[in-house]
């Protein structure tokens, strides 16, 4: 308790909660730009690369790494913060999200039901639909779990069912993301018709090298090998690149803890909330320093431990 | 339309496998063997037992 901030002495949950609403509510504007930035790279490339102006091996790397951005944004508006929770602005969350997933053939509407139940059941193995590509060994496990999830005989699939049980609305959402799935599908095989290695090399592959570095970043490193618990299902962490090119997904954390503060917002509130995260003795919160700058973590010793 | 979503639910890698990686492969091919139709078929020929492969393995990762 030596980390402690000692000006702080109520460290209830009411008053960490209190806290915390200062820091919800903003419209993110940044994940706008980037979801949509995202996939005008995308678009651009494949006009470029179709119209000669670029080659296709360069081509693809830059949509590699541009549908490696593809997801934050659409995370964002799953959790409603393109729209900063204000209910006339709600189509942006809905419409930014479908555009950003696009590259990743992915429909928003599944991916947040199936994201809001992980928060509702993070790391629990018969609900967390993350839990078969983030409870597992190593790297090489969870990429072969992530893109293998969707497969008729998939792990995922029984807690999908056993969800859709549960809960009816959830069932009803599947089913309408459903029907992006089945354009996407159609969308792939047209197009592979038309421009194959292109299709091949702009689309599919790019799709899942970005997943095998979503499902590593974004779930293996933060929840691998953790329980069920608010403060200790996800874990501070770090590596030796700067956070940036991580999505600042060392902390994770803070986001579980309170899904409706903007990802952007999120080192000035881990600040904020330092006190209260030791306190409640959250996996590596004794280690973040007292400023989050733009690689904190990485000179972290310890950050690691599990 | 039950019994077009049962066909399509079992058969959906296999078709997959046809059109998508068999346009592909065609293509692989056109620049090792050039253009004809008969490389084209072995293309699309190769996309359909790699699909029938996944659907017996369940490799949902091709599509």
């Amino acid at each position: 308790m030596d980390n402690l901030d000692t000006s702080i002495k109520d460290l209830s949950i009411e008053a960490e909660r209190k806290l915390a609403r200062t820091f919800m509510g903003r419209i993110e504007w940044e994940m706008i730009l980037i979801g949509l930035g995202q996939f005008t790279v995308w678009l651009t490339t494949w006009a470029l690369v179709i119209q000669g102006f670029v080659p296709l091996w360069l081509g693809s790397i830059v949509v590699i790494l541009s549908t490696c951005c593809a997801y934050l944004p659409s995370h964002a508006g799953q959790h409603g913060h393109l729209s900063g929770g204000k209910k006339n602005l709600k189509w942006l969350d809905s419409l930014v999200s479908h555009i950003t997933l696009i590259p990743l053939s992915q429909s928003h509407d599944i991916l947040k039901a199936t994201h809001l139940k992980h928060h509702a059941h993070t790391n629990d193995p018969d609900r967390d639909p993350d839990y078969f590509h983030t409870h597992v060994n190593n790297w090489f496990e969870c990429v072969i779990n992530i893109n293998d999830q969707y497969s008729p005989n998939g792990r995922i699939i029984g807690i999908i069912e056993k969800l859709s049980e549960e809960d009816p609305k959830f069932e009803k959402t599947l089913e309408k993301g459903s029907a992006v799935t089945l354009i996407y599908y159609l969308a792939n095989i047209v197009l592979a018709i038309f421009f194959p290695l292109e299709t091949l090399l702009l689309w599919w592959v790019p799709k899942r090298i970005a997943t095998c570095y979503l499902g590593i970043v974004f779930s293996y490193q933060p929840h691998a090998g953790l329980e069920p618990g608010r403060y200790k299902d996800t874990r501070f962490w770090t590596n030796k690149i700067p956070r940036f090119l991580n999505h600042s997904m060392q902390i994770h954390t803070m986001h579980h803890m309170y899904p409706r503060i903007c990802h952007y917002d999120e080192p000035k509130a881990i600040e904020a909330l330092k006190p209260y995260m030791i306190e409640r003795g959250m996996p590596g919160a004794e280690y973040i320093p007292e400023r989050i700058i733009w690689n904190p973590l990485t000179y972290i010793k310890g950050a690691n431990r599990g | 339309m039950e019994s077009f979503n049962k066909f399509f639910e079992d058969w959906y890698l296999v078709l997959f496998g046809l059109l998508f990686w068999g346009s592909i492969f065609g293509a692989c091919l056109f620049y090792v063997l050039g253009t004809s139709l008969l490389v084209s078929s072995i293309g699309y020929l190769l996309g359909f037992l790699f699909g029938l492969q996944a659907k017996r393995k369940g490799w949902g990762w091709i599509t």
